[in-house]
């Protein structure tokens, strides 16, 4: 079964086609070069995948792959 | 906050064209559109204009638009749903019907307002839009105006569109929108696989056929044509600025829809009607596109593969989009004003596209060759672009 690390990497990954390997302290604009409209794909899967609505304040402090990831594993284990 | 503060969060930064010695926007031209252009005094080859069939100085326009303006003067001053709505008007309306098969058409001032007025006519928070990642600007904002869920589709990728459809069930309506060319890379839609995918899931198809009317299909009627699409049942927008060499842009769709979005589209109902001689002028294109399309389209692809062949020799980085759009892959954004700058140096014009108009480090050098280019005039580009051979 997939941690929720490499779920969040294969969504990031899919999202953008990315080849080269994706890691959690990856900047998502400066190293992944996501653009809002990514961000927006990357959100829409994250809330399907994991049924999870996140909300705007959440969105807005996301800057890493990581911080995605921590965001999901606080709900998990709420 | 004071005044000054809001005023500096404006400024204007032109670094990457300092750096670049060269700003690729917003020069000055001085002349038509024939296959050159006059630019701060100096002739450019024109790859850079839309005008696809090279009619938009065509003497039989010319002259649809001056005895335009003599029958209606320069505007009527108003707007459609008030005094603006004009038989000529109402003529080219049906003319546009007719020509692409769609029941009823609205011309707008321009297609980024039709675009930017559709979603607010007929989406709210209720719906989903599901949406190419590539598509245009004028599509986007207009989604996002409109309060709806968005829902951006991997480009082109079918696979991603139908797994996202699949999982659209809870909302009241779901539409699909794409453009039918994407301006910036030249690739044209699967919109008949669209088509089908919103037939199959019940949504509605939303299509801007702005770089494919008047260059798609064996007689220029576009992409519904070029699919093989009859009896469309989607919305369909399109520039009449481009390929048809005028103003102005168009809603087309199922005539109740239309006659709805008359009276509660805003950005139709409150603005200045389009003015007579552009009517005049679309009309006088459809004129033309019937009568000579297939020998203008034959000289436009001619001119496309050559501009194009001669750009891979040189080595350049191409998107492999199948319409006549020719889009070299120039990276980040100084990069491309600086690719920008070597093509002006050469006396073509081009356009350039940086980022936000486009992703961070996926700048494109686009170039549009017209129908009407003459020999002499392409083996100077040609010749031009090889000098300009790039590692």
């Amino acid at each position: 079964m997939k941690t929720t690390e490499e779920k969040v990497i294969e969504i990031v990954r899919s999202v953008k086609e990315i080849k080269y390997p994706i890691t959690p302290d990856m900047s998502l604009t400066d190293d992944l070069f996501l653009d809002s409209l990514d961000m927006l794909m990357v959100i829409n899967a994250i809330e399907s995948d994991f049924s999870y609505k996140v909300d705007m304040g959440e969105v807005v402090k996301i800057k890493t792959v990581q911080d995605i990831i921590e965001i999901l594993e606080a709900e998990i284990h709420k | 906050m004071n005044k000054t503060d809001f005023y500096n969060r404006f400024e204007l930064d032109l670094g990457i064209v300092e750096k670049a010695r060269h700003n690729p926007f917003y020069h000055v031209v001085q002349s038509e559109l024939s296959d050159e252009m006059i630019i701060e005094g100096e002739h450019f080859i024109d790859l850079a204009s839309n005008n696809y069939l090279g009619i938009a100085n065509h003497p039989q326009l010319k002259l649809a638009c001056i005895k335009a303006i003599e029958k209606y003067g320069s505007s009527l001053c108003a707007t459609p749903v008030c005094s603006g709505y004009s038989d000529l008007h109402q003529r080219v309306e049906q003319k546009i019907s007719d020509f692409t098969g769609i029941e009823q058409t609205l011309i707008y001032p321009s297609c980024y307002q039709a675009n930017l007025g559709l979603f607010n006519a007929i989406a709210n928070p209720e719906d989903i839009v599901f949406v190419d990642r590539c598509a245009h600007s004028s599509l986007l904002e207009g989604i996002k105006n409109s309060g709806c869920r968005i829902s951006p589709f991997r480009h082109n990728n079918m696979d991603y569109l139908e797994m996202l459809l699949q999982k659209s069930g809870k909302y009241r309506t779901s539409f699909v929108v794409t453009e039918s060319v994407f301006s910036t890379e030249g690739t044209i839609a699967s919109f008949k696989e669209i088509n089908d995918l919103c037939l199959k899931y019940d949504a509605i198809p939303i299509v801007d056929d702005s770089h494919g009317i008047g260059v798609l299909g064996a007689s220029g009627r576009g992409i519904l044509e070029y699919s093989g699409i009859s009896d469309y049942q989607g919305i369909y927008t399109a520039s009449l600025g481009k390929a048809l060499a005028n103003m102005g842009g168009v809603i087309c769709g199922k005539a109740s829809l239309m006659k709805w979005m008359q009276y509660y589209s805003p950005s139709l109902v409150y603005s200045t009607v389009i003015m007579p001689s552009a009517l005049a002028g679309v009309e006088t294109v459809l004129d033309i596109i019937r009568v000579e399309f297939p020998e203008l389209s034959k000289r436009m692809w001619n001119v496309k593969r050559r501009i194009e062949a001669a750009l891979i020799s040189a080595g350049f980085d191409m998107t492999n989009g199948k319409a006549p759009i020719t889009s070299v892959k120039s990276g980040n954004s100084l990069e491309t004003i600086q690719l920008s700058k070597s093509f002006w140096d050469k006396r073509i014009m081009t356009t350039a596209f940086v980022y936000p108009s486009v992703p961070q480090h996926e700048g494109r050098i686009r170039l549009i060759a017209a129908a009407n280019m003459r020999e002499e005039t392409i083996q100077r580009a040609e010749e031009a672009i090889l000098q300009m051979k790039h590692p």
